[in-house]
């Protein structure tokens, strides 16, 4: 079972230069936040995640982190129709401009998260790495993002053993209220964090060991190259951003406004 | 840069860790000439894993402490060059392999070196793929490293140090998790490369088996460099090296024990030396042993676990790492599982507890279905992990033992007589307010065994018990294991330390592609050397000169009780 989000298929979005995709997911974070009267455009974005998730086949990451999902949707939408400042009232103390800012915001948070999901399921932390240096991020800053995307399944993996070694001496997890609970990870989070500072105390050795800085001149075993099609899906990027700036400033398409 | 002959220069080296009173290196001086085959052996804490880090400047410059002395490697003084200005002269393999793979596939894990050189994307892939190819890891290029076993990723952990070209190899126990034949592999394929290219290996190993290829073994014992010569100066000091907490080669050993001047090395030359020296085999006594093991097999107890026709099947894979494996435990049995790496040993043994659930079949311990739980079931079964670490939390050792017992409620006075009797059982009685995390490798080892001992259960369970121990702390904690297993429990060992299985347990069950393959006595079953190494298990060299002299010893001691000098019985 891999510990990395990056799924090994070979669909059309997996063969996109890592450039394209993160400008892409950029894109997609600058609609979402720009597009919150637009709900039309909004769905537009929303349902074009929806495109690249199916076409990338990383639902199974989705569903993977839908533990994550599901109570933020909850949270979002709630905290809207609890603290929002609507007027028109649609039923008992909710507001049609409540549930309306509510649904949308759980739809560009949660298309924002997806996209995320697709980048990282398509795209290998090294591809991740070289993209982020050709965009001309110091490689020392990029590796130091994609070791941190590694280190979280790392720990993962490190915790599960723990908790099994612990379950076999009988620590019952799964019973016990709240308190009891929090006293019962004890067991679990200091081997946990012991042996996660010992292995990368290690891996800085080893980073090092390995030549790490040896040149400013890294080269690259996987080489990337921008296909037409890359270019094409960079040009939407663009539009879409700067588009969705533009008519957020002026207000245009704005579906609230007519509530 | 000062001259750079010979290729590694070490002057007075002395190093101490942070808040540390003792020395980790007491003035060592070593010099190694290009295209030598340096075998570092000693006990655990001798300093040998710091001398390797000082090889590539890791010490002081990573590793910080107090340091004097110099080390120069072809010319450079670790001093002035970090290890990273130094990694095309000085690649090196960690004791810890798995830390230092941290790329999503295997290929790119061995690209990161030359990556780093700047090389062309062409070379980088053809040492890629050479690379790969000397360990035996072809094809495995799009392999996630997580995904293969320990073995697998030690291999790849040495194909990414091989991927540097560089003068000088540092090993530092590159093979602590490779089976037999795997261990012998890497051995060769570092040999070969030194004589084909004036390579420089310095490989830190525990097991001298495999280290009669090298043309120079160092001693270090605390600190110090105690012993250095070539294999046949150093081996045949068995009952020295013995006592300094080193395994002896099994054919010196037999040799020192029948009070022969221990000057072969290799079986084939100690099978001869015993028979010119009138050596022959007692019949008799051979058969009183084989006859004493079948009277033990009559008194085992009832059938405690019974797998009948389980297959596991880890998500997203397309094929068991468990198949259809039948097996039958009885009580007071001794049971060793063993198989080449990615067999499928760990799987199942982790089924026997309901560590993990079972795709098909039926597993039951005392009549108990695992479904039970894992709660219910380690009443019967203790388990204990690989590494010690993965479960050590407390603050003194008395907590750690007590931890199991207080998580099924155990009443306070039953409670304590059973930590107290643990720790007897693990010699660590009168230290119970000691930390843990103070203690050796060994003895963590022994908390370990001691907090699963405190809930009694019937069943102990041990995934490589012996993995990372040096031979005196293995001798300990096997011995401890044995005479559990005389007070009445089933031991359970997960194995690939051939001479712990001979020499212990009673029964060998043999994994292999999933399957089980060979289930009988150790001694029966150890007699089957072809076919054990088609399986990538080698025995070990007591029992190859048994073999070879037509009876299967398990240890020195059999053969001292068969061998007989100048008599031809039966």
């Amino acid at each position: 079972m891999s510990k990395y989000l990056y799924l090994d298929r070979n669909t059309f979005v997996h063969r996109l230069d890592p450039r394209t995709k993160l400008l892409l997911t950029l894109a997609h974070f600058i609609a979402s936040a720009a597009l919150v009267e637009q709900l039309w455009l909004g769905a537009f974005v929303v349902f074009e995640t929806l495109l690249f998730t199916t076409f990338s086949r990383s639902w199974k990451n989705v569903h993977k982190i839908r533990v994550i999902l599901i109570p933020l949707a909850i949270m979002t939408l709630l905290s809207w129709l609890i603290f929002g400042t609507g007027t028109t009232p649609l039923f008992w103390i909710i507001k049609k401009e409540d549930l309306c800012q509510g649904v949308s915001s759980v739809f560009r948070s949660m298309s924002s998260i997806i996209m995320a999901i697709v980048l990282l399921s398509t795209t290998r932390n090294e591809e991740l790495v070289q993209g982020c240096v050709k965009f001309g991020l110091p490689y020392r800053g990029a590796f130091a993002f994609s070791n941190a995307l590694r280190m979280t399944p790392h720990l993962t993996g490190v915790a599960m053993t723990v908790v099994a070694a612990q379950k076999s001496r009988g620590l019952d997890l799964d019973n016990g209220g709240f308190w009891m609970k929090v006293k019962k990870t004890v067991p679990l989070v200091v081997p946990a964090i012991l042996l996660g500072l010992r292995s990368a105390d290690t891996m800085t050795m080893a980073v090092e060991a390995k030549g790490f800085g040896y040149t400013k001149k890294r080269s690259n075993y996987m080489e990337l190259q921008l296909s037409g099609l890359d270019w094409a899906l960079i040009i939407y990027a663009i539009l879409l951003s700067v588009g969705s700036i533009v008519i957020s400033a002026n207000g245009w398409f704005a579906v609230y406004n007519a509530l | 840069m000062e001259r750079d002959h010979p290729i590694i220069r070490i002057e007075d080296l002395h190093f101490t860790y942070p808040k540390k009173k003792v020395e980790a290196l007491k003035g060592i001086n070593l010099e190694v000439e290009k295209g030598d085959f340096v075998a570092v052996i000693g006990p655990s804490l001798a300093g040998k894993s710091t001398l390797c880090m000082s090889l590539n400047g890791l010490v002081p410059h990573d590793t910080k402490g107090k340091k004097s002395g110099r080390v120069i490697v072809k010319g450079f003084d670790t001093a002035d060059n970090r290890p990273y200005q130094l990694c095309s002269t000085v690649s090196m393999v960690f004791q810890d392999f798995e830390a230092q793979l941290f790329c999503t596939n295997a290929a790119l894990d061995v690209a990161f070196g030359p990556e780093n050189l700047g090389l062309p994307s062409e070379e980088i892939r053809r040492r890629v793929d050479e690379c790969m190819e000397m360990v035996g890891l072809s094809g495995f290029q799009k392999r996630e490293p997580s995904s293969l076993s320990g073995g697998e990723k030690q291999r790849l952990a040495i194909a990414s140090a091989l991927a540097f070209h560089s003068d000088i190899l540092v090993l530092d126990e590159p093979t602590t998790d490779l089976d037999p034949v795997g261990k012998q592999m890497v051995i060769d394929v570092a040999d070969s490369l030194r004589r084909d290219g004036d390579l420089t290996i310095i490989c830190v190993e525990h097991e001298v088996e495999e280290l009669i290829k090298a043309n120079r073994i160092v001693l270090v014992v605390d600190g110090r460099i105690e012993l250095d010569g070539t294999p046949s100066e150093i081996l045949t000091k068995a009952a020295l090296i013995k006592e300094k907490g080193v395994m002896p080669l099994g054919a010196c050993e037999l040799q020192a024990a029948l009070g022969l001047e221990p000057t072969a090395l290799r079986v084939d030359e100690c099978v001869e030396r015993l028979l010119s020296e009138g050596y022959r085999i007692n019949k008799e006594k051979y058969n009183a042993l084989v006859a004493a093991e079948k009277a033990r097999e009559q008194r085992y107890g009832e059938r405690v676990i019974r797998v009948e026709d389980v297959c596991f099947r880890y998500p997203d894979t397309a094929r068991n790492a468990v198949d259809h494996v039948n097996l039958e435990v009885r009580e007071g049995e001794f049971l060793a599982i063993m198989g080449q790496n990615g067999s499928g040993k760990t799987t199942l043994a982790k089924q026997l507890n309901g560590l993990l659930k079972k795709t098909s079949g039926k597993i039951t311990v005392y009549g108990h279905e695992v479904e039970t739980g894992i709660f219910n079931l380690s009443r019967y079964i203790g388990y204990v992990f690989q590494n010690p670490d993965h479960q050590i939390f407390a603050e003194t050792i008395w907590d750690e033992v007590s931890f199991g017992p207080r998580n099924y409620k155990m009443p306070e006075d039953e409670l304590k007589q059973s930590v107290q009797d643990a720790l007897r059982a693990v010699d660590l009685e009168g230290r119970e307010k000691e930390d843990p995390f103070s203690l050796t490798k060994g003895e963590r080892q022994r908390v370990a065994i001691a907090s699963v001992l405190a809930m009694k259960p019937k069943i102990l369970i041990l995934d490589e018990p012996t993995t990372g121990l040096d031979y005196k702390e293995q001798c300990g904690v096997m011995e401890l294991l044995k005479s559990l297993n005389e007070s009445g429990r089933t031991v359970i060992i997960i194995t690939h330390t051939m001479w712990v299985a001979s020499q212990y347990a009673h029964r060998a069950v043999i994994m292999n592609d999933s399957h089980v393959l060979m289930d009988g006595p150790v001694r029966e079953v150890f007699a089957n050397e072809e076919q054990l190494i088609s399986l990538h298990l080698k025995p070990p060299q007591i029992t190859q000169i048994g073999n070879r002299l037509g009876c299967t010893f398990t240890c020195v001691e059999d053969a001292l009780e068969v061998l007989e000098r100048g008599t031809e019985n039966g």
